[in-house]
């Protein structure tokens, strides 16, 4: 499960990387991908569905603590792509006016979905931040001692050396 | 049947947030708040403030109008009639539909960038606050330590 969060957050982190950048990839990509973007994160939440509800349940059982901090920088970071998805639909080019819907660029959503996607960059950066750990654990165990012990294959890695990864980054499920 | 549910408890949760949104960032105090109605009424997004920002086909020349106003701020990047920054990634409605431009390149090049200070400030400030953290759970324990007498 470890190693297909960590593949599904690089698949995420490639595409916001170039959905946040329309001018690399034209508008109509850029609708495209934000969907796709929007679709592989209702995935991503799916896959962590767990930790929010347990973080959630003990939240004020242990206020200050790392997990309640990462906890409403990622409902903040819910909150602020849901936004950006609204205004760009809103201000959608080439979506809705495949089917006839025809939307107005000039408008205020224009702005907000500015705003709205420097909000986004900024919280995605933090939440990049507070999970370095694990992206860093994870790495070291699935790309990087398979390197240098000369092409191990991924299976030899085993299932307490996955979850010890999870675990060592999160540690917050059992306090 | 678990994951069914869970994706519709997603779902829901997400468009209230829509919904909230939507109406919060429709209404007219929250516009005027947030200074998205600039110059009293003058101005293009004054203009379009509040209106519905969907329309079917049939009324798209309500919008487009008689070209007037299109001079206004000619010749200058949309919005800046209010000296307001469009933010780095610029203004999506003057954004064209090509793909691989060089600035396009050297934007993303630039966002990545951004997001690594970003990423080392806040993991300077979470490895900072760990040792704050450590320091101040070991501090108890050391004068514990030193009070202990001898044993002869």
């Amino acid at each position: 499960m470890t190693l297909k969060n960590f593949l599904l957050d690089i698949v995420i982190f490639i595409t916001a990387l170039i959905a946040f950048e329309p001018r690399l990839t034209g508008i109509s990509l850029h609708e495209w991908l934000s969907l796709a973007l929007g679709i592989v994160l209702l995935v991503h939440l799916l896959w962590h569905w767990d930790w929010v509800i347990n973080v959630g349940k003990r939240y004020f059982q242990r206020l200050f603590h790392l997990s309640r901090f990462k906890f409403v920088i990622d409902l903040l970071l819910l909150i602020a792509f849901v936004l950006v998805m609204l205004s760009g639909i809103l201000i959608s080019r080439s979506l809705l006016p495949l089917v006839g819907i025809q939307t107005n660029h000039h408008s205020i959503w224009t702005r907000i979905h500015s705003l709205a996607s420097d909000l986004t960059f900024l919280l995605m950066a933090v939440h990049l931040g507070l999970n370095w750990d694990w992206i860093v654990c994870v790495f070291k165990r699935y790309v990087w001692k398979p390197l240098w012990s000369g092409g191990t294959t991924l299976s030899n890695v085993t299932k307490a050396a996955s979850e010890a990864c999870q675990q060592a980054a999160e540690g917050s499920l059992r306090r | 049947m678990k994951t069914i549910g869970r994706l519709t408890v997603l779902i829901l949760v997400i468009g209230l947030i829509t919904i909230g949104l939507y109406a919060f960032f429709q209404s007219s105090a929250v516009q005027n708040w947030i200074g998205l109605v600039a110059n009293g009424g003058r101005g293009r997004w004054a203009e379009r403030a509040g209106d519905n920002p969907l329309s079917l086909k049939s009324d798209q020349d309500s919008w487009d109008g008689n070209g007037q106003g299109r001079g206004f701020g000619a010749g200058r990047r949309e919005g800046g009639a209010f000296g307001r920054s469009e933010g780095w990634r610029g203004n999506p409605a003057s954004i064209g539909d090509n793909f691989g431009t060089t600035i396009g390149w050297l934007s993303l090049i630039g966002n990545l960038l951004r997001l690594a200070i970003l990423m080392a400030v806040v993991i300077g400030m979470v490895k900072i606050g760990r040792w704050i953290g450590k320091k101040l759970k070991s501090a108890p324990q050391s004068k514990n330590s030193e009070g202990q007498p001898e044993l002869l």
